[in-house]
């Protein structure tokens, strides 16, 4: 099965560590995500702050070049995600905004009829990839640092992954990247603040504020005694590190490493954490924390 | 004979002279065909008003009469009693509406008078061709069916039976008592909710004219008005309720415990078990999905130590019908589940308990013994209360559920008293509006109970403060101070708001009545008849019409019994005249008019078989005139003679040649005497 | 002193018909003042003017307070106050039109600089069609917040040597039709 894949701007930035994750682990797990051609910017929550029509149609611009194909469109960005639904929804339900979409698509020769399907890329691992076919791939092997299980994991979903949509999961207590973790072997260490706003872009308009906010996310996932935070999203992964960059608290032998969730998946399957831009994180040696977490909890399973 | 028509205008005070030109109406309808006097006049259903027909009736021997006025649903039944006392067959009587299909909806006065002279124009035309008709009487059966044993069932069984009529109540549970046997104390009073209960209860298992099916429900109804079969199923108890004694020791020894229903799951009870010890009737039933015998065939210790041989595991269901004449329905409510708002914790931490789980804990006789303490048996030292569960809110329940303010004060006192802890309740206002509800409010507030008014946003244990650690965290905004707070509390009650029972369509398609969007059955006028329904043989008493205090559902349930019994007590019911008629010649049997039939009035049988309308469960509603392709049902009132010539009569009114009969204007005042 | 009167000449009585007006405000006339809002949102305890207040703002006509305060640029669109509303309202829809509207009536307080952050966010991604987090933060930092922006200094060296700072902006090949469709989605605002 082939799907069209919409990176999302971070990824090809800050969260360079993500994409190479999910090319490692999709071309292994043997499933085309081809990128879609000429996308552009989904607008995240910024450009709707200023313009409504131009945030909607530039989501929309995306799911008019997605549609002939027929194909599903997949995004690991959960704002991504958002607007792009958001988009979508409002085409769908017909009325002004959609005509305004409509005409401004046709100017630049886009028409766009409201068939393209978005997943994002938690949901689309659990419900169209599956656990199972995951599960085949986990690797055994005694290969430091590849192997999860003993391993304390949090799922950390933030807010746009389930609010205000939440697609195949719920809002309250969501389940999709718990089943993952344990799919792969590992322990959850599901967390109070599991569905916390990390603060999304006020790291950057506000950062006290923001470095406030992703600190109590970090502070619960230790009260849940979590060796490892994993992310749904690129700005809570790269936010989550920054918390914990400028706070001599996590500094040193007590960093928390947060992975993407392709990261955790690829680790599991035996993917080499080059491959999965483990060193692309701005807290140093995070493969070499993991080596050692793996060293101390479950020696008999890397064998050593 | 020649039809010989009256004409009534009414000018409705300003409600319809305000728009219409009644003169002009009346002057046109001088000329109208067959019309020998036309008058306009401003409050026809008034005493004059009506004397203006009678008396026209009788000097000018009118035999149809068109009354320019209102809607039918306002003053049919006066006009056709007005007619009816001059002689004139009620049936010749039609009204014409010029209000609120006229004056009350048209914006042009111009416009308003030309509608108002083309209906009166139909009406007449379809006037010369009404046929006279009668209604029949029947004999209303002398006994009354009241489904649902809580206290609205209770008070409406009692009081019919003691107006001397024979009762059937049925209730589903194996005791009576519903909810209210389930509270601790009532607000505002703080009366022992089984103290005032048990009373009547006992009264009802008493009463020589009330036969109490117990673990028993309404399973048909069949018949017509007043005239009614039920058919009951006594579910298999696998106990012989003529021979137990209640004596209970089957229920001491009975090895199986399974969570207890009536205390919310929150205790046990044994596979043999009856509701709560002041049970009417005080018979256990055996649960069979709990019962070791039923499950692997092993223990019958029960049967072994009943003195009384009164266990029977052959039991079957037994049917039985009754005749009754009215039905009272009292079938009650349920919670709202709280497990819908995951943000509260409801199931998700131990201490967070709904409403009816903290009457259970609080009171006495139940799991707790009345000490309220956490799931960890620990003194609680702070107590958060949590209005509005499920209610108010679109994605839930929209409505308000009329109780929990004040059951939640009621807590809130009776925490006060149980415990040393701080009491916090988070409202989004205060509703009070009963007959000493504020009075209790205000006893509240100087209780030292701590008022939040901020809805609660979540209950979380993420503790951001050493205060915190190892508590449930209240989140509100205390919106009158504009301040956000965090309470730490060690105990979490809900006022989980009420809902329609779940199977609340069912009953309702069971009796034919009509469901609101809430799942609460529809009360024939909001205002007027809260107790009646759209069948005037079926009443509604309490929180299955709508979330109500116990006050409103007593008084609801002796509303509905008030009904009934006078109902019953004219001995007979008057059978719709106007009804549906079938011409066998042009019936094809397609048996259409069968299957649409809203009371199931019509069906084919006899030799040669035939398709006939049960005149008795006729309404003349018409669905059957109206669906029938060959044509072949003709409705009451609405023939074709009928409506064509009202048609006619529609456009007619235009360019009226003068009449020079005896026809006559007569100007608006009092009858000539 | 200071008299705290609201005369209600001095007020827009309009302004909440205008919120409601729009296809963000269906639900706005509803609202219970409950406090949901403000209890659930991560930032409302540093705020002057919680989101409930902001609604009961808005319905006293306080057109000036509510598009001068500091709230809808505090909004990090977390959502979980649109999701707990009782009334559902569209919240953080709200305070995005919000935004809007106080940058188009010139009425953004001084407190907040977000509305240059998203300025030139839309600017990079009209002229290049993606995000290039380097040019945004450069931008941005550079004109509001220039000390932070030195002592981020070891950030930007560690993205740098991770190779996640991207110098070169990408661009959407089909730049005409791009182009085409931006100019006329703005066209079209109003």
């Amino acid at each position: 099965m082939k799907y069209l894949y919409f990176p999302g701007c971070s990824l090809e930035g800050t969260s360079r560590g993500y994409e190479e994750s999910v090319s490692a682990v999709f071309s292994k797990l043997g499933i085309t995500l081809e990128e879609l051609p000429d996308w552009n910017c989904c607008g995240s929550t910024s450009v709707i702050a200023v313009n409504k029509v131009l945030a909607m149609v530039l989501a929309a611009r995306n799911l008019a070049l997605a549609e002939p194909s027929g194909l599903q469109l997949v995004t690991p960005c959960p704002s991504c995600w958002l607007e792009l639904t958001k988009a979508n929804n409002v085409v769908k339900e017909g009325g002004k905004l959609a005509e305004q979409i409509k005409e401004a698509l046709a100017a630049g020769g886009l028409t766009y009829n409201g068939t393209t399907t978005v997943r994002h890329l938690v949901e689309f691992l659990v419900n169209e990839v599956g656990v199972d076919r995951i599960k085949q791939y986990v690797s055994n092997q005694k290969y430091v640092g590849n192997v999860l299980s003993g391993l304390r994991i949090a799922p950390y979903y933030g807010c746009q992954i389930v609010r205000p949509y939440a697609e195949r999961e719920d809002a309250y207590n969501p389940q999709n990247m718990e089943k993952l973790i344990e799919a792969l072997g590992a322990e959850a260490a599901p967390f109070e603040l599991k569905t916390a706003c990390c603060s999304g872009a006020l790291m950057a308009t506000r950062k006290n504020v923001g470095l406030d906010m992703s600190r109590q996310i970090l502070r619960s996932t230790k009260e849940a005694k979590a060796d490892i935070v994993v992310s749904a999203c690129p700005l809570c992964q790269l936010n989550l590190e920054l918390a914990q960059f400028r706070n001599s608290d996590f500094a040193g032998k007590n960093e928390l490493p947060i992975l993407s969730i392709t990261q955790m998946i690829g680790l599991a399957m035996g993917i080499a954490p080059r491959e999965l831009g483990l060193s692309r994180s701005i807290i140093p040696g995070v493969a070499k924390t993991i080596t050692n977490m793996q060293k101390q909890r479950a020696p008999a399973a890397i064998g050593g | 004979m020649a039809p010989r028509i009256g004409v009534y205008v009414c000018h409705c005070g300003s409600n319809i002279a305000g728009k219409v030109d009644v003169k002009a109406v009346a002057e046109m309808s001088k000329n109208l065909p067959n019309v020998v006097v036309s008058r306009e006049y401003q409050f026809m259903c008034s005493d004059p008003g009506q004397e203006l027909i009678r008396q026209d009736i009788r000097e000018k021997n009118l035999n149809a009469v068109v009354v320019a006025a209102c809607s039918p649903l306002m003053h049919e039944k006066t006009f056709r009693g007005t007619c009816a006392s001059a002689g004139l067959n009620h049936y010749r009587m039609q009204m014409a509406n010029i209000r609120e299909h006229c004056s009350w909806v048209t914006e042009d006065p111009v416009a308003a008078t030309e509608k108002a002279k083309a209906i009166v124009a139909g009406t007449v035309g379809k006037v010369r061709y009404l046929r006279p008709l009668a209604e029949r009487e029947v004999p209303v059966i002398q006994s009354v069916l009241v489904v649902g044993g809580g206290i609205a069932g209770i008070q409406a069984a009692l009081q019919c039976a003691d107006a001397g009529y024979k009762v059937y109540l049925v209730e589903r549970n194996q005791s009576i008592g519903g909810h209210m046997a389930m509270l601790d104390k009532t607000f505002p009073t703080l009366d022992c909710s089984a103290c005032i209960l048990t009373p009547k209860m006992v009264a009802v298992g008493q009463h020589p004219n009330i036969k109490l099916f117990a673990y028993s429900e309404v399973e048909g109804i069949s018949g017509y008005a007043g005239n009614m079969k039920a058919k009951i199923r006594h579910k298999a108890a696998y106990v012989d309720f003529e021979k137990c004694n209640g004596c209970g020791i089957c229920q001491e020894k009975c090895p199986a415990k399974v969570p207890n229903e009536f205390e919310q799951g929150r205790g046990q009870r044994r596979a043999i078990y009856t509701l709560f010890a002041q049970a009417v009737p005080n018979k256990p039933v055996i649960d069979r999905a709990a019962c070791t015998y039923f499950k692997n065939g092993k223990c019958r210790a029960c049967e072994k130590l009943c003195k009384r041989s009164a266990i029977d595991f052959e039991q079957q269901d037994g049917v039985e019908e009754v005749d009754v004449g009215a039905i009272i329905l009292a079938t009650g409510h349920q919670v709202f589940d709280a497990s819908r708002m995951p943000q509260y914790g409801y199931g998700k931490y131990p201490d967070v308990y709904s409403s009816l789980e903290f009457e259970r804990m609080v009171n006495a006789s139940g799991f707790s013994q009345g000490k309220v303490r956490t799931s960890e048996g620990k003194e609680p030292e702070s107590i958060a209360i949590i209005h509005c569960t499920g209610s108010r809110d679109q994605r839930y329940n929209v409505y308000c559920s009329e109780v929990c303010c004040m059951y939640s004060l009621k807590f809130a006192h009776l925490l006060h008293e149980h415990t040393h802890a701080r009491i916090y309740n988070f409202y989004i206002d205060m509703r009070c509006a009963g007959k000493g509800y504020e009075e209790f409010y205000d006893r509240l507030l100087n209780e030292g109970v701590r008022f939040v008014r901020g809805k609660v946003a979540g209950v979380t244990k993420d503790a951001r403060d050493a205060s915190e650690q190892g508590k449930l965290i209240i989140q509100a905004e205390d919106t009158l101070t504009g301040v956000i707070r965090r309470i730490p509390v060690d105990m979490v009650i809900l006022a989980n708001g009420l809902e329609s029972q779940k199977d609340s369509g069912e009953i309702g398609r069971l009796f034919g009545i009509s469901r609101n969007k809430a799942g609460f059955f529809i009360e024939q006028h909001p205002k007027l008849n809260p107790f009646g329904t759209s069948n005037n043989c079926i009443f509604i008493a309490g929180t299955c019409a709508g979330p109500k205090d116990i006050p409103y559902t007593v008084s609801q349930a002796s509303a509905a019994a008030s009904g009934a019994i006078t109902l019953l007590n004219r001995k007979n019911a008057l059978l719709e005249a106007v009804g549906a008629h079938i011409d066998a010649d042009m019936c094809s049997k397609c048996l259409t008019c069968v299957s649409i039939c809203p009371y199931q009035a019509i069906s084919m049988d006899g030799e040669p078989q035939t398709v006939a309308v049960d005149e008795t469960l006729c309404h003349g509603c018409g669905t059957c005139a109206a669906g029938c392709p060959a044509g072949a049902i003709e409705a009451d009132n609405f023939n074709d003679e009928q409506i064509l010539h009202e048609i006619e009569g529609l456009f007619s009114w235009e360019n009226l040649p003068e009449k020079e009969s005896e026809a006559e204007l007569v100007e608006s005042g009092a009858p000539k005497k | 002193m200071k008299q705290r009167v609201l005369f209600e000449g001095q007020q827009d009585t309009g302004f909440l018909d205008e919120i409601a007006a729009l296809p963000e405000g269906e639900r706005v006339l509803s609202c219970l003042q409950c406090g949901t809002c403000s209890a659930t949102c991560p930032v409302a305890p540093l705020l002057e003017e919680p989101p409930r207040r902001i609604f009961a703002m808005i319905r006293a006509g306080m057109r000036k307070e509510v598009l001068g305060s500091l709230t809808p640029w505090m909004c990090s669109s977390c959502y979980e106050c649109t999701v707990r509303c009782p009334a559902q309202i569209k919240i953080t829809e709200i305070m995005y039109a919000l935004k809007r509207k106080a940058v188009r009536e010139g009425m953004v307080t001084h407190e907040a600089d977000a509305h240059k952050f998203y300025r030139v966010f839309t600017d990079v991604v009209c002229k290049y069609g993606r995000m290039n987090e380097m040019i945004l933060l450069l931008r941005y930092m550079m004109f509001n917040h220039p000390v932070d922006l030195a002592l981020q200094m070891p950030v930007g060296i560690r993205m740098f040597s991770i190779g996640t700072l991207q110098i070169q902006p990408h661009k959407v090949k089909n730049q005409d039709s791009y182009n085409k469709i931006v100019q006329k989605a703005l066209s079209l605002e109003e």
